[in-house]
């Protein structure tokens, strides 16, 4: 079994009767071209979604995993099948410059000045407690970063 | 004497064995007969058998040849006519011998050692007698449902009398409260109408309305159930249902009442009032504090309906007959018979057509009776006097048979992505209500949270159904009964938008697919896609799904949402469940001792079930069960008492400690605990064995497949061939897979010698160890495939024992791999030969 019919093994898309309520309350999917049902026929057809642009529009909410009837792990498969799609360097560039922020300040999102505006509307402290504001916890970050090889591995990326 | 039978089937077994060697070998034991037929099954051959039976004065008989499977039942009649017909064995020489070995040589070695393991199991059969058990020609149904009716009205024909027992106040159930019935559109209470009062009518039935079972107990043929009825408050025979007493001059705009109401019993008609305060000054008399008052001199007076009291002195006396009597009970709550829909009274009939049609107070809202005030509204206006102070009656009857019918109930999908809290999303038994002309709507379509016609209506197919958090099965109604109301209301409005948001439509049944094609055609929108919320701004409802076959997410509108709500057991079935001895399902619902060759029948004998309690199924199907149910009452009363061979457990009560192990694996209630000795109730044992495993002191034990039967017939193989895997096969699974196998010439090694046991589960880990310490190589166990065991869980009560039993092997360095079990269905053949191989290369 390769990697990518395990991930859908994993994910029990043999279950999925096709009823389309993932689709139906996928918030993303009502912006994009991300149709989830779809991409778990393909996968359990046996077929490789490594390559799909929509792979990367799921935000992760769960509201497919939660309501699904038959008890498919649609987003833990995929996540599983980015991870996949990331090894082969199927990887849109445009997510780059979210992993150099995250290498350089520990925060994918930087803090930007509008939202550090609004912080201060409604009276929350001007920067947030995170990595960023913490540099030695922000060289160990890197450092876990370093040793698994991860900016190689998004650079090496092709999409 | 034994006298053994050979028989050569013609070639079938002869050809492929050395009769005269097994003849030669089996002469020489002692005290033993041989005789060889072509065709023991024939007249000739078994008129061999009783003649050497007389002649020979033989007290056991081995009968060598096919699977008793399939002439068991012609050498047990034969042998019956001459001794006890349960003093003789048969080795399958056929099936499991000559058919399924190849080499000649082995076939014969091999019928040897299942011969000699019959002739030693025989020896130690003992004569089996019959018990005879005193029948009660009563039968009870438990609920008054269109199957429970029906059944009870098929049982009442045949000339039993049946107790009809039923919690609402009426009989009827969900049928009743149905528009129309699919696929034919027949209003659901003109169909229904004549049945119910046929039954109230039939001479052979009396109804018990809201009474609960509360306690079985008994065995099959005589059970005696406690009964409890719930008081009406209101004299069953006086009562004439004229509706006197719960007249309103309420008219509801919208469907639904926002809470109870108290409303007021007179109206005072200004244009007939002179004001003379003859009323008020009566009241006065009357009543402490008065509801009516006169503030001043001729003036109307005022009425207060919380401190009126329904003497109606007001009414009678008033000189201007300006006063009427407008609600004779001002107390109204939601309907429970529309469910929460509409209203009733406090005094009320579930519904104007309810069979029998008799008034019922309820205890806790009638003002009268939970000590609001004296309230005499009801008692003065009734001219039957029928409203009374009443008790619960608690009865013991006596029956021979109960039937249970107790019906499924919506499940309840309250805080879930489905929104049922909006008062426009409701079930699909609420619409039913909603468009039926007795309804609270008089069958005007209006929605719950205004009153207004919808314009647009989403019906969403599988809520709850076919889904794991909720109900996992389909529930097999819905896609047609949805397809039903949408049908009704496109016929009335054809301007209405219907859409039915379905996964996928299943219109199996006669004319079903028909009916579907119709709608279609009648311009109901069908979407394929499953709904993921239903969200709500105001009054308007948002469906969020998606047209799957389009691939397309999707917002719809709608007025008002129809739920197909799974269908789950009734609270009275589960109540049912808990109190007498039934099975339930995984599904909750009663489960059927075999859900294709037994459906009606439960694991205990004499009580059967029909309808709903056993799963989702349209109302035809419930009319079926019901038939059959009657069917199988009837065959189970037909004679004064019934027979019961005694191949059951018995329990020597000398060694037994009364610990109760039995009776807690038994799934049939066979158990008699109460007395000063346990007991087996005969009639209920199905004698498959599993109490005799699990009893500390052996005090319990089958009186055929003894543990002794068990293992005489393992020595007596072992004894010709220590070269051998045990192979216990159950008499209902693996021993019919290996006959299959052995039918279809599929070979496996001789080796694998098969012992029958009635199920998997009556095996013991001693007799799973016992033949290796008689040199065996190796033991298998074919039993059912989970789930489906014919004794309900043996095989699965097994896989523990055997688990136990392998630790047990390693411990010994004999090798847990030695032992094994396989589940084998009837019908795999090729899977018993598998398990067998894969044994014979282990071992």
């Amino acid at each position: 079994m390769n990697p990518v019919e395990k991930a859908a093994r994993d994910s029990n898309v043999e279950k999925c009767v096709q009823c389309g309520k993932c689709t139906a309350g996928c918030p993303s999917g009502r912006q994009s071209r991300l149709r989830t049902r779809t991409l778990v026929q393909m996968a359990y057809q046996g077929q490789d979604v490594t390559g799909l642009p929509e792979l990367w529009d799921c935000t992760t909410c769960y509201n497919c995993a939660e309501r699904c009837p038959k008890g498919v792990n649609t987003v833990d498969a995929i996540i599983l099948l980015r991870n996949l799609a990331v090894q082969k360097g199927n990887f849109p560039r445009i997510h780059l410059s979210a992993i150099e922020n995250l290498y350089n300040t520990g925060n994918g999102f930087p803090l930007s000045p509008e939202v550090a505006q609004i912080r201060a509307i409604i009276g929350l402290k001007k920067e947030p407690y995170d990595v960023s504001t913490a540099p030695e916890e922000l060289e160990k970050v890197k450092k876990i970063l370093d040793i698994t090889g991860f900016l190689e591995l998004v650079r090496g990326g092709t999409t | 004497m034994i006298g053994v039978f050979l028989c050569d089937c013609g070639t079938n077994i002869a050809g492929n064995m050395d009769m005269e060697y097994l003849k030669k070998e089996l002469a020489k034991e002692d005290n033993l007969i041989v005789h060889e037929s072509i065709f023991l099954c024939s007249q000739l051959g078994q008129d061999l058998i009783k003649e050497t039976i007389e002649k020979e004065k033989l007290d056991r008989v081995v009968i060598c040849s096919c699977s008793p499977k399939h002439h068991g039942d012609i050498f047990k009649e034969c042998i019956g006519e001459k001794m006890n017909p349960y003093l003789w064995e048969m080795a399958n020489i056929r099936e499991q011998c000559s058919w399924a070995t190849e080499n000649k040589e082995e076939a014969t070695q091999k019928a040897l050692a299942l011969i000699k393991g019959a002739i030693e199991a025989s020896r130690t059969l003992q004569e089996i007698g019959q018990a005879k058990v005193p029948v009660i020609k009563d039968v009870m149904v438990i609920g008054g449902g269109i199957a429970g009716m029906h059944a009870a009205l098929e049982v009442a024909d045949k000339g039993f009398h049946v107790h009809l027992v039923e919690q609402n106040p009426n009989i009827g159930g969900n049928m009743c409260k149905l528009d129309r019935t699919f696929p034919t559109d027949d209003c659901s209470m003109c169909t229904i109408s004549p049945i119910l009062n046929e039954t109230a009518m039939h001479k052979n039935i009396d109804i018990l309305t809201m009474t609960d079972v509360e306690d079985v107990s008994g065995h099959p043929g005589e059970y005696i159930v406690t009964v409890r009825s719930r008081p009406r408050y209101v004299d069953f025979t006086t009562c004439t249902g004229c509706g006197d007493c719960a007249k309103t001059d309420l008219v509801m705009e919208k469907p639904k009442l926002d809470g109870p109401l108290w409303l007021d019993r007179i109206k005072i008609h200004e244009d007939l009032c002179n004001g003379c305060g003859a009323c008020a000054k009566l009241c006065a008399k009357q009543n402490d504090p008065p509801a009516l008052t006169q503030k001043e001199k001729d003036a109307i007076p005022e009425y207060d309906t919380h401190k009126c009291v329904g003497c109606w002195v007001c009414v009678e006396k008033c000189p201007k007959k300006a006063i009427e009597i407008t609600n004779v009970c001002p107390i109204v709550v939601p309907s429970e018979f529309n469910l929460g829909l509409g209203f009733r009274k406090a005094i009320y009939v579930p519904d104007s057509q309810a069979v029998p049609l008799k008034y019922l107070r309820d205890p806790e809202t009638c003002l009268q009776l939970n000590g609001t005030m004296d309230c005499q509204g009801c008692t003065t206006v009734c001219k039957a006097k029928a409203p009374c102070q009443d008790t619960e009656e608690v009865r013991q009857l006596k029956v021979g048979a109960i039937v249970v019918a107790t019906g499924y109930e919506q499940y309840d999908l309250s805080g879930t992505e489905y929104n049922l809290e909006h008062p426009n999303v409701i079930t699909g038994l609420e619409l039913e209500r909603l468009i039926s002309p007795s309804g609270p709507t008089l069958g005007e379509l209006k929605r719950p949270s205004d009153g207004k016609i919808p314009q647009t209506v989403v019906f969403i197919q599988c809520a709850g159904s076919r889904d794991r958090r909720y109900a996992e099965y389909c529930s097999k109604i819905c896609c047609m009964y949805a397809t039903k109301n949408a049908r009704l209301i496109k016929a009335d409005h054809p301007e209405i938008d219907v859409t039915i948001c379905y996964i996928d439509l299943r219109a199996a049944g006669r004319g079903y697919e028909e009916y579907f094609d119709q709608a279609r055609e009648m311009g109901i929108r069908y979407i394929r896609g499953n709904v993921s919320e239903v969200l709500a701004d105001g009054d308007q409802l948002l469906v969020r799904t998606e047209n799957t076959l389009l691939n397309e997410p999707l917002l719809l509108e709608a007025d008002l949402v129809v739920l197909s709500t799974a269908l789950v057991p009734s609270q009275g079935t589960k109540h049912l469940i808990e109190t007498i001895p039934l099975v339930p399902g995984k599904d909750g619902f009663i489960a059927p001792v075999h859900v294709k060759i037994a459906p009606v029948d439960t694991a205990t004998t004499g009580i059967f079930i029909a309808g709903t309690a056993e799963a989702p199924k349209p109302i035809q199907e419930c009319i079926t069960d019901a038939g059959a149910v009657a069917s199988r009452v009837a065959t189970f009363l037909k004679d004064d008492q019934i027979t019961v061979d005694l191949v059951t457990s018995h329990i020597n009560p000398d060694i037994c400690i009364k610990c109760g192990e039995c009776n807690e694996i038994c799934n049939y209630d066979a158990i008699d605990t109460e007395g000063d000795i346990y007991e087996v109730v005969d009639v209920a044992c199905h004698a498959c064995g599993m109490c005799t495993t699990v009893c500390p002191t052996n005090a319990i034990e089958l009186r055929y497949f003894s543990d002794i039967q068990l293992e005489k017939a393992v020595d007596g193989i072992l004894e010709k061939d220590r070269d051998s895997v045990i192979a216990y096969c159950c008499s209902q699974c693996g021993y019919n897979a290996a006959d299959l196998a052995g039918t279809a010439k599929m070979r496996y090694s001789p080796e694998v010698k098969i012992v029958r046991v009635p199920c998997s589960g009556r095996v013991t880990i001693p007799q799973m160890l016992y033949p290796f310490t008689k040199g065996a190589k190796g033991v298998m166990i074919g039993a059912c495939l989970e789930g489906q065991c014919h004794y309900i869980d043996g095989n699965i009560k097994e896989k523990e024992k055997v688990a136990l039993a392998k630790q047990i092997l390693d411990l010994m360095g004999i090798g847990g791999e030695k032992l094994e079990l396989f589940n084998i269905s009837s019908a795999e053949g090729a899977k018993f030969v598998e398990s067998a191989e894969k044994m014979v290369s282990r071992c």
